[in-house]
């Protein structure tokens, strides 16, 4: 209830709309406009977390997505997250919120026990003791994930909904503090298209966390903030995103951006509002303003609670009216520090300044002496003690050398130290685009110095090490209207500049470590608990690369990658190795530069939506009708259609059956289709399939195979004439977009002066085909076309009516029966089947799926693509030697019969099985053995590619009846030769099948029935 | 024997069976049944743009993503695919007359005509929000500087290829395989229904 | 991701095409009267340059026209786009980096 550390007055937060929230159990109060961790502060929590390795206590440190330390479980059940940032999260009504990595609590964590045995556990300490016994790792790795680990990810669906969507703009300007609001304005101004992208909850950056002492343009900064973005509110073309952080930075301006749409509100408070936005921004030029973050100073014990960034303390007191301590020690290398402590007094902290420069001036320096604020010189701090909080620290004087401590140790008692080693211009997203980096000794820090020319983006502020705010609004309009220009917009030259209070600033000391008495715990990775001594053991044990150091102490890992943490370990490594920073190298930023959930990524494609599901005219029949489904790549096809209790075993038989006894019927809507015209097709087909066209006759039908051009079979169909330079093609279910894609790439790449034409029909017509002894009668009554076998025979078509609407009926034949592929326009789909079904009532008409269309087709030894070959099939593999043209001097993939592998004896070659246990079904790719004993290392002779019960076959022990006789079709070396032999096929279980090699042809061998 | 006299307009489906279907300021529906035919030819031989116009009554677009109209009793509308293909949309029927009127006008010439009515679905988008729906999955840049009303562009929706038509500011349509429509038409509605705060 | 100049359509997202691997490849004219190795040549051995390629590239959900493209593999800008049939422009490899 207290707020004890909240100030009576100031900061941006909303004391008339109070808010309370839960954290680790207890109820605490805080304001609209504070973050959890600032409310957390303003009561007066200290330790929010323990750490990642070895459960130190830890506070809140930062105040922005660089936190490393209040990392928490934000609410529970399905809607929990975990890994989240006190500091990022904006504070709502009812918040509940727990520290991770701790037990039973965050107060007494049982694991700290690690923290005593610290110096046991260093770098590599994990990869070390847990290598042996190697089978005992994964038991191992269970212990250390719970002891170690972050949140806990939800066990329930995500409840919430998320939207991923595409947009466009000439200038995207990466950040909204004042180079940022800059750029955007000069940018808007000229008419272009203007993306400006802020994380926080509303634009400004750090001038949110000043004093009205600063000036812009002449008036309070927090001022000219809100005229600012009133200006570009304004503007028609000028979209502002708050909330939302650039996450990537792709080739061509393509960048991600993460909108916390309403995770501020809480959870299910959104409406339909989907919780967070995953954009996709293509920009033309891009403006990265993305500013710099404070460095920590890494001294001993640095890492207690109550040790905080002093930029960060600075925006705790002025933007979210608390103070995070009152009796404050500022530990810095130079000017900008001050101010923390300028505004800390002013509002009554006691301050003493630690300053590792010797003799520092300069007005700030002035005005904070000015205050009465004690400044200690030359010095450091060596030591700090509170375990739970900062209660004391000891400061003693640095030599020049940087190194040697000097003098006397002085303690002072303090709750709060705010440090700052300099500053880090954040280079991430520039990096990330393939900028190279350049070492500034003057300003002791990264900046960017050139890009790769397909991503044209300029770094303006102080992420491109510009410091002072004047430059800052300067870089801005000077970058905003160049980027217009460069996107079609304006002159280029920027608009009037903007004048603002100066602030200059004297040079830092560089300070990368500061030393210490004994072995005390320097943290420079606060996240993953890596301390200077992981370093300097990681070089004793021979990893000079930054990149192995790196995985090698989990340095600028973890969900913060490296944010506070990454320039002070090179520098630490730089001093190790005896380099230059720049030497040792920086590591490579990657995307994302904060975490994004799965949910966001993913957007609208989930459940229903995440794959397409197509279906044909007739599938509310088949649904009304009780059919099982199967997928068949995109498409939902019935597999077999159970009458009462039947299961696919008992179906399957009975549509066999009925198939070959009365007449069948199946859904063959899904082949390809393809209308080919053209006065060269006919020349076009006869390179594209194996056989011969020329002299196909209009009306006529004919199988073709393609093959690739390294003689492989890659897909198969029926190609029929309709008219002299007109044909008809279908290919298999699976392969229609490829070989459209296939017969247009010849056309358009190879052979451009062919006169030929290819349009995907496959839509255009629902097909039912029709097959058995009564397909014949069935048809006879539903249609003009005269069905005589003279007048219509085998492999023709007719055009007609059926039922009343146009049709295109094929006769031709997938299972050996006489039969007829009725084509009608997709629209009269359902009706044609509906009344297929209806009139064949009276000829016992059997449905069917693609279960009992593979065994009719299996029983007849017709291949599928796909199934039966594999990209390894010739045609003469498949034992289709006659499909092959021994006349056409050239045809796609002839020429590759003759080479020396594909000539040669022995290949696998399709066959027939029939299994000694005509009951038993083998499975699908099991493996053929030429031993009834098998044991490894075993050569395997081929496989089972298809195997089904059939009701029809009749097997050479002359079983066949009701209840079936097993076939299958396989792959095996040099199979032609084996016809007859006794081969053994090897199961998963560990049993040996018998089988005997046959003819892939199982019934009507002949073809009688067909012609029928 | 039954009946089998050509009736061409019952016993039809159609994927989504003429759904109308307002969410917010967005209001989708199915343009059932509207007759299309895919043109082949060369762009360059002024002898087939000029059959081509006669048989249309427009002549065919020949700038890339642009559509060409005829208004009236006749109407229809003409996108550019490709440097040699088109797309015509007519009323529901006509697509029958006006395939036999091309295959006469192309008698002689190197054409393709291809009836692709039931090939595809034509979805109608209209409302003041539709561009922001259409971004949920469409990556072109549909501001009315680079996409006007007029033109047209194939590109593709989630996993759906698409053909769209930019018709007027607030009015597009998007043109779909007819198995795909299903897919595009509940990833539409879901997606502008997350619009509807 | 890459945005891509379809000689019809204009600059489209990559997610439109597909990368049809190296360009200016003839099928032989006569493929019975050329060795193993030629033929061998032609359908299995590709150039893979560290810098400039000629590829060919097709607008899979746009025009479905078949083009060709110049890009740079290690920078991955393009430096060109072309129809199929045409002349490869002459390019020089910029430098990587601008300022």
């Amino acid at each position: 209830m207290s707020q004890s550390r909240r100030l009576v007055k100031g900061g941006r937060i909303d004391r008339d709309k109070p808010l309370s929230f839960v954290f680790n159990g207890k109820t605490y109060q805080g304001y609209e406009g504070d973050t959890l961790a600032s409310a957390l502060i303003a009561n007066d929590v200290r330790v929010v977390a323990r750490s990642f390795k070895y459960h130190r206590p830890r506070g809140v440190f930062s105040a922005g997505s660089d936190e490393p330390n209040a990392i928490v479980q934000l609410e529970e059940g399905a809607a929990t997250q975990p890994d989240t940032l006190a500091t990022c999260i904006e504070l709502y009504d009812n918040l509940s919120a727990t520290s991770q990595n701790c037990w039973p609590s965050v107060e007494f964590d049982i694991n700290e026990i690690n923290s005593v045995f610290m110096r046991l556990m260093p770098a590599g300490f994990y990869y070390k003791t847990f290598m042996w016994p190697a089978k005992l790792w994964m038991w191992y790795e269970g212990i250390i994930r719970k002891a170690a680990g972050m949140g806990l990810a939800p066990k329930h669906p995500d409840p919430d909904r998320y939207e991923a969507i595409h947009t466009h703009c000439d200038v995207l300007v990466v950040g909204g503090g004042p180079a940022g609001l800059a750029a955007a304005l000069a940018a808007g101004r000229t008419g272009a298209r203007v993306i400006l992208a802020d994380a926080q909850c509303e634009p400004g950056g750090d001038l949110l966390a000043e004093t009205d002492e600063l000036e812009i343009a002449g008036e309070a900064a927090s001022n000219w903030v809100s005229k600012t973005l009133a200006e570009l509110r304004d503007m028609p073309e000028v979209r502002i995103l708050e909330r939302t952080t650039i996450t990537g930075y792709y080739d061509y301006n393509w960048l991600t951006a993460l909108q916390k749409v309403t995770d501020h509100m809480g959870p299910d408070k959104g409406g339909n509002l989907p919780r967070q936005r995953f954009i996709k921004i293509r920009a033309r030029q891009v403006v990265l303003a993305t500013g710099a973050i404070e460095r920590p100073l890494v001294f001993a014990e640095n890492d207690r609670p109550g040790v905080m960034m002093a930029s960060a303390v600075r925006t705790y007191i002025n933007r979210y009216g608390v103070l995070p301590g009152r009796s404050m020690v500022v530990f810095t290398n130079n000017d900008t520090a001050y101010q923390t402590a300028i505004d800390a007094v002013r509002l009554g902290a006691q301050v003493t300044v630690v300053d590792a420069r010797p003799a520092p001036q300069g007005d700030v320096v002035t005005r904070a002496e000015a205050l009465g604020i004690q400044i200690m010189d030359r010095s450091v701090i060596t030591n700090l003690h509170g375990r739970m909080g900062v209660k004391c620290v000891t400061v003693q004087h640095l030599g020049e050398d940087g190194t040697t401590l000097l003098g006397k140790p002085i303690p002072f008692s303090c709750d709060l130290v705010a440090m700052s080693g300099g500053w880090n211009p954040t280079v991430h997203l520039f990096s990330q685009s393939g900028g190279k980096l350049r070492w500034d000794d003057d300003k002791t820090m990264f900046v960017p110095l050139a890009g790769p020319a397909i991503n044209p983006s300029r770094s303006v502020g102080c992420c491109n090490g510009t410091m002072d705010l004047p430059g800052c609004l300067a870089e801005g309009l000077a970058a905003g209207s160049k980027a217009a220009k460069d996107a079609g917009f304006g002159t280029g030259r920027a608009p009037k500049a903007i004048k603002a209070t100066a602030r200059p600033e004297a040079p830092l000391r560089p300070l990368w470590e500061v030393s210490c008495h004994g072995h005390k715990s320097r943290f420079h990775d606060f996240q993953n608990d890596s301390k200077v001594s992981d370093l300097e053991l990681a070089s004793l044990e021979g990893m000079v690369s930054v990149e192995h150091t790196k995985r090698y102490t989990a340095t600028g890992m973890g969900t913060d990658q490296g944010k506070t943490s990454n320039v002070n370990a090179l520098a630490i490594m730089a001093r190790i190795q005896g380099r230059e920073i720049p030497a040792v190298g920086t590591t490579t930023f990657r995307p994302p530069y904060t975490p994004v959930s799965f949910g966001a990524i993913t957007g609208q494609d989930r459940r229903e939506l995440f794959e397409q599901v197509r279906t044909t005219a007739m599938q509310p029949w088949h649904v009304a009708n009780g059919a099982v489904f199967e997928d068949v790549g995109d498409w939902k096809r019935p597999r077999y259609f159970p009458q009462g209790s039947e299961d696919m075993h008992a179906a399957v038989l009975r549509e066999c059956k009925a198939t070959r006894d009365s007449v069948g019927i199946v859904d063959a809507s899904t082949l390809g289709k393809i209308d080919i015209q053209g006065p060269d097709a006919a020349k076009f087909l006869e390179m594209i399939y194996t056989n011969a066209w020329a002299k196909l006759g209009v009306g006529r039908c004919r199988y073709g195979v393609m093959l690739s051009e390294h003689g492989m079979i890659f897909d198969d169909g029926v190609t029929t004439r309709l008219s002299d330079n007109h044909y008809h093609m279908t290919t298999t279910t699976g392969g229609a977009a490829r070989v459209m894609g296939w017969l247009e790439e010849w056309l358009q790449t190879e052979w451009p002066e062919m006169e030929v034409y290819c349009t995907s029909v496959t839509e255009q017509w629902s097909v039912a085909s029709i097959s058995g002894p009564k397909a014949r009668d069935l048809l006879a009554g539903l249609t003009d076309i005269d069905l005589d076998p003279e007048a219509f025979p085998f492999m023709a078509v007719r055009e007609g009516s059926f039922a009343g609407v146009p049709a295109r009926i094929f006769r031709i034949s997938f299972t050996g029966e006489v039969a007829y592929e009725i084509n009608v326009p997709t629209c009269y789909g359902l009706h044609m089947w509906e009344t297929l079904m209806e009139h064949g009532k009276a000829h016992d008409i059997c449905v069917y799926g693609t279960e009992t269309l593979h065994v009719l087709r299996a029983e007849k030894g017709f291949i599928i693509v796909g199934q039966d070959t594999d990209g390894t099939c010739t045609p003469m593999d498949v034992g289709m030697d006659w499909i092959v043209s021994k006349k056409k001097a050239d045809f796609i993939g002839k020429r590759s019969f003759t080479r020396s592998d594909t000539a040669r004896e022995g290949r696998k070659q399709l066959v027939g099985l029939f299994t000694d246990d005509p009951s038993f079904v083998l499975p699908e790719g099991a493996h053929i053995v030429d031993t009834a004993t098998p044991k490894p290392p075993l050569r395997a002779l081929g496989h089972v590619t298809s195997s089904y019960m059939s009701p029809n076959v009749t097997g050479p022990d002359g079983v066949n009846g009701d209840k079936g006789r097993s076939i299958a079709m396989a792959l095996l070396q040099d199979g032609r030769n084996r016809m007859g032999d006794t081969l053994y096929v090897a199961l998963m279980d560990g049993r040996v099948k018998t089988v005997t090699v046959t003819d892939p042809v199982f019934f009507d061998k002949e073809g009688e029935r067909t012609h029928g | 024997m039954v009946d089998t006299k050509v009736d061409f307009k019952t016993h039809r489906t159609s994927p989504l069976d003429g759904a109308v279907w307002p969410v917010g300021p967005i209001t989708l529906s199915e343009k059932k049944f509207l007759g299309k035919i895919n043109i082949r030819g060369n762009a360059d031989d002024a002898a087939f743009l000029a059959a081509a116009k006669k048989a249309l009554g427009v002549a065919l677009p020949l700038a890339a993503n642009t559509v060409s109209m005829r208004k009236g009793k006749k109407a229809v509308t003409v996108f550019w695919l490709g440097p040699d293909e088109w797309l015509v949309h007519s009323a529901d029927g006509s697509q029958i007359s006006l395939l036999k009127a091309l295959q006469t006008a192309f008698k002689g010439l190197h054409t393709a005509v291809t009836d692709v009515s039931d090939y595809f679905v034509v979805i109608e988008l209209h409302g003041s929000t539709v561009h922001d729906l259409l971004a949920r999955g469409c990556p072109l840049d549909l501001h009315p500087r680079t996409f006007k009303p007029g033109d047209c562009a194939q590109s593709y929706f989630a996993k759906a290829s698409i053909l769209l038509h930019r018709v007027d500011d607030d009015h597009y349509t998007i043109q779909v395989r007819w198995t795909f429509a299903q897919y595009l038409w509940d990833y539409l509605v879901q997606s502008a229904d997350m619009m509807a705060a | 991701m890459l945005l891509i100049q379809c000689p019809f359509c204009g600059e489209r997202d990559l997610t439109e095409f597909s990368h049809g691997g190296e360009a200016h490849i003839t099928r032989p004219a006569n493929p019975d009267k050329i060795s193993d190795e030629e033929w061998g040549d032609y359908i299995f051995f590709r150039t893979n340059p560290k810098g400039i390629q000629y590829e060919r590239w097709i607008h899979s959900h746009g025009c479905r026209r078949w083009f060709n493209a110049v890009r740079d593999t290690v920078s991955d800008e393009f430096l060109g786009f072309y129809k199929s049939g045409e002349q490869p422009p002459k390019i020089k490899r910029r430098k990587v980096l601008r300022k």
